[in-house]
């Protein structure tokens, strides 16, 4: 007895060890690169990936609706929020000193910004039909109530580039710029505010707090105004709620139904704590082998290695059940003894299929299947080594217990006097699968995988269609060595795009190309000024022609002549009203990168032919991106449990040197997958990559489901505990996993279907499996 | 004032001059401007060319030959003043216009006429003074002077006073939106 108590607290001080020396050293990582495929193209999509936290998904538009009050709240809202410690900028409008820096910013470099194709562009601009349309429209300005204005600028730009200029911006940017009054919708019936995030959009804590701040602030502003608003964040915390929400309710579901269980079949809350134990041990196992390598353990890893690990659970249950099934008296470790071979059989080919998981060429899929690999197998020393030390002598089974167990054994009794029926079953299985797997449908679009409330995607759909926003997932990378060579391309991808823009391939672009232009491109436009030969005379002639006087423009002339200000560089708009706009330049690792967003995508193929032949331009859709992982990911997922079953099959055929008997212990993990895959099939619901994931846990516990079954033996009260201890592990599975199928969250929900449906199979074939072994044992 | 402000919808024919420093001959253009209490301001420019400006409140359309725009302006922003001075006129809007101008007033039996100088720096350096003239509620004849030397001088005649506009024929004249022609 005092051996066993020093096992106990061995037991016990080796997994608050292990707690602690992992929680000493966790560090949990979230990026979602450690997720890529390591191949060629991971460089780009790794890029692409990291624009999913960019400036623009760091971003919020606040529409107000309502009286004219609207423009005042507006700006009483933005003043308010430009305080918030989550909030990095705030731009409600242009003021008259926005204008002034406009000015001061781009009037000196007129010349240098004229055309986007100087070599063609500005001598059609500086043909004589050409300047005189611009002398007629320089007068009809005059002609306007604001001449002032223009009669001061016009002799230094009788061309109006400056006004071209202005233009540019003001269609490079989202929504409608003013002078001074706050920004406001196309209809302007919207005054609009544009919100910077200091933290993530992802960032649950950060943005559930302003987002509850900026109502409380717009309740504080007078009037009879609406709000909307729109913003990843906004989706991000209604979606991790809902996750959230799900969560609690589907945790205390599970652990209500296992508690409930455990009541019922041990008539002891401690035997699920004891239950528990080898997992538990498990997982600190795992993590502490996690943690001590260098790279940071990531977050989806553990939540999946969990789950993976969770699968030992069948050991205990077994274990305990069987023991408590046994003759009054048994020592635990005699019960162990009894089922040794059939749970290290189980151990080693659940590790083994995990194993052919961790051999995956994603890093992502390889890690968790380590994890498991190596949580499996400690759970299952647990199991055989320290948890007799928890448990009484045997003998002490409930009444539910012994009627379940009796049940089981009529059960295969009744089975094995119809051997046709038993053989029929697995038949039947097979039949579904074939039936069903040629009409499953996978499903590799992430959006499938979250659902958000309807009436906050309408919400934020409406209020970006009032500014007329692009789709933030859809962007054309322009990449370089350095600043300057991403804008040089830059330059020629907004060329481009403008073609498709005409050809109707696309319906806008959003680019740095309306604010900056390549160095490059500026000296070109003045060369070719230069170049224009008595450039000075002509626009003289004429204007004069037009009704203007004679030598008015010489100060034109002056600025081609000796520029006052160098080219635009983007350290010129750092403090500038424009320097949002540079979030759009991005420096990632050692190189630059230009992001120029795209609305109204018609083709991904046609945007990809506009850039043909541009080196280092990508277009980039990231939702075609994620799903492309995903699909690797489930291609990968389902290539490693074919390996897995395979080398599962031959572990199983060595061990029972018998064919029809490992084949028999194989049929609950490889045919019950494919009749979950195929039952999907059937029912015309597609399979994602979560779901696939999903099967490895199928995997390892139907090979679990086998091996119990076919080890059974012919003695009818062996037997009773196998199948009895099956239906508590399906019943605590369900409740642990199934209950996910609750969710409605595609994702945890799939877990839940998949997991549920598999081990439900596992647990109707088991007694048919007991069956036909036990026939095929007899000599 | 008082009876600008009591005067209702306006609608004038005017002529306005313009001497630029820019150009050899004077600028001249004739339309319709026309007005609807509190903030609603259109002047459709017939000759020379076609063109429209639409004033709503902070809200400023400007739609010519070469196209269609939509500004928003402020109380602050000197080019609200250069085209929204005539609407604050209209609606006898004094404590607005005491805000932006230094104001002088004379008046005898042939009339009265309005002398005004702005107050803001900015609006300074471009606008020496404006001056309205009229008889009663009829705003005749103004006159903007600014600073370096250029001046616009708009007469109005056919002025119809305590108009009331449909909403079909307001959409119409103050739409600003865009559309053909104005």
């Amino acid at each position: 007895m005092k051996s066993e108590a020093r096992v106990r607290g061995v037991t016990l001080l080796l997994l608050a060890a292990l707690g602690l020396y992992s929680a000493s050293r966790i560090e949990l990582s979230h990026s979602i690169t450690h997720f890529l495929p390591s191949s060629q193209e991971s460089e780009l999509v790794e890029l692409s990936l990291e624009l999913v936290d960019s400036p623009l998904a760091r971003r919020m538009v606040l529409a107000i609706g309502g009286g004219p009050e609207r423009a005042a709240a507006a700006a009483e809202l933005a003043e308010r929020l430009r305080e918030h410690p989550e909030v990095d900028w705030v731009e409600a409008g242009f003021d008259a000193d926005a204008m002034s820096g406009l000015y001061e910013l781009y009037f000196d470099r007129r010349v240098y910004l004229a055309s986007a194709s100087p070599s063609d562009g500005i001598p059609q601009l500086l043909e004589v039909e050409e300047l005189a349309r611009r002398a007629d429209r320089l007068l009809a300005r005059l002609a306007q109530p604001s001449s002032t204005l223009v009669s001061r600028t016009a002799p230094e730009d009788p061309l109006g580039l400056f006004d071209a200029m202005l233009a540019r911006i003001r269609s490079g940017r989202p929504a409608l710029a003013s002078s001074g009054a706050g920004l406001t919708s196309r209809d302007g019936e919207f005054s609009l505010v544009l919100l910077g995030l200091r933290s993530s959009p992802f960032d649950f804590q950060a943005q559930s707090g302003l987002l509850r701040d900026i109502e409380q602030e717009f309740a504080r502003v007078d009037g009879d105004l609406t709000l909307e608003l729109s913003g990843v964040n906004r989706i991000a915390v209604a979606t991790e709620r809902s996750i959230r929400g799900d969560v609690d309710f589907i945790s205390v579901m599970a652990i209500t139904g296992v508690c409930t269980l455990f009541l019922l079949v041990f008539r002891s809350l401690r035997a699920l704590l004891i239950a528990i134990l080898p997992s538990m041990s498990g997982f600190a196992a795992a993590t502490a082998v996690a943690v001590s390598f260098p790279t940071p353990l990531h977050g989806i890893t553990l939540g999946f290695g969990f789950a993976l690990i969770g699968v030992a659970i069948d050991y205990p249950i077994h274990v305990m059940n069987h023991h408590a099934l046994s003759s009054a008296g048994t020592p635990p470790r005699d019960s162990v003894r009894s089922i040794r071979a059939s749970l290290l059989l189980s151990g080693l080919t659940t590790t083994l299929s995990f194993v052919a998981l961790a051999l995956s060429d994603l890093p992502g899929l390889g890690d968790m299947g380590i994890f498991a690999a190596v949580g499996v197998p400690a759970a299952l020393a647990v199991s055989v080594l320290a948890l007799p030390a928890f448990l009484g002598p045997g003998g002490g089974a409930t009444p539910l217990q012994r009627h379940l167990s009796g049940r089981s054994e009529d059960l295969v009794g009744w089975l094995s006097e119809r051997p046709l029926l038993a053989a029929g079953l697995p038949l039947a299985f097979a039949l579904v699968a074939a039936l069903g797997l040629p009409q499953l449908r996978w499903q590799d679009d992430p959006a499938t995988l979250m659902t958000a409330e309807p009436t906050l995607l309408a919400e934020d759909e409406r209020v970006r269609g009032r500014i007329v926003d692009v789709d933030p997932g859809r962007f054309v990378l322009s990449l370089g060595k350095d600043a300057e060579s991403a804008l040089r391309l830059n330059d020629r991808v907004h060329a481009r795009l403008s073609d498709a823009v005409a050809t109707h391939h696309l319906e806008a672009q959003r680019s740095l190309h309306s604010f900056l232009w390549s160095q490059e491109l500026q000296r070109e436009n003045l060369t070719a000024f230069r170049g224009a030969p008595e450039l000075a005379e002509r626009i003289d002639q004429t204007f004069s022609a037009g009704g203007f006087r004679p030598g008015s423009f010489e100060g034109f002339a002056r600025a081609i002549a000796s520029p006052t200000a160098e080219p635009l560089r983007p350290e010129d708009l750092v403090g500038s009203p424009l320097e949002r706009v540079l979030d759009s330049l991005a420096q990632i690792d050692e190189r630059w990168a230009a992001v120029t967003y795209l609305r109204g995508v018609q083709s991904g193929e046609g945007v990809r032919e506009a850039l043909e032949g541009l080196e280092g331009a990508h277009y980039v859709d990231q939702e075609e991106v994620v799903g492309e992982i995903y699909e690797g990911y489930r291609r990968s997922t389902l290539r490693m449990i074919a390996l897995g079953a395979a080398v599962v099959f031959l572990v199983l055929q060595l061990r029972y040197r018998n064919p029809r008997r490992g084949f028999l212990a194989f049929l609950p993990s490889a045919l019950v997958a494919l009749t979950t895959l195929g039952l999907f099939g059937v029912l015309g619901s597609p399979v994602n990559v979560v779901g696939t994931i999903s099967l490895v846990i199928v995997l390892g516990m139907g090979v679990d489901y086998g091996v119990f079954s076919v080890d059974s033996g012919s003695s009818p009260a062996r037997v009773g505990a196998t199948l009895s201890s099956l239906l508590i592990s399906c019943l605590t599975t369900l409740f642990v996993f199934g209950t996910l199928a609750l969710s409605e969250q595609p994702a945890l929900r799939s877990i839940g279907v998949t997991t549920g449906t598999g081990v439900l199979l596992a647990l109707l074939l088991s007694p048919a499996v007991c069956v036909l072994a036990n026939r095929s044992a007899r000599p | 004032m008082a009876r600008f402000a009591g005067s209702g919808g306006v609608r004038a024919r005017f002529r306005e001059t313009k001497q630029l420093a820019l150009l050899t001959a004077p600028l001249e253009t004739q339309g319709v401007v026309v007005f609807e209490p509190p903030d609603r301001l259109a002047r459709h420019t017939m000759r020379p060319g076609r063109s429209s400006v639409v004033v709503h409140g902070s809200r400023v359309a400007i739609r010519d030959e070469t196209g269609h725009q939509i500004l928003e302006l402020d109380e602050e922003d000197p080019a609200r003043h250069f085209i929204d001075s005539l609407a604050v006129l209209l609606r006898g809007d004094a404590e607005a216009l005491r805000e932006r101008y230094t104001v002088s007033f004379q008046s005898d039996e042939t009339g009265w006429k309005l002398e005004l100088e702005p107050r803001s720096k900015p609006l300074r350096r471009m606008i020496a003074s404006i001056s309205a003239g009229g008889r009663g509620a009829q705003l005749l004849r103004m006159e903007v002077r600014e600073t370096n030397g250029d001046s616009a001088v708009t007469d109005f005649f056919e002025v119809e006073t305590g108009l009331e506009f449909d909403p079909v024929e307001a959409q119409r004249i103050f739409s600003v939106e865009d559309r053909a022609g104005p």
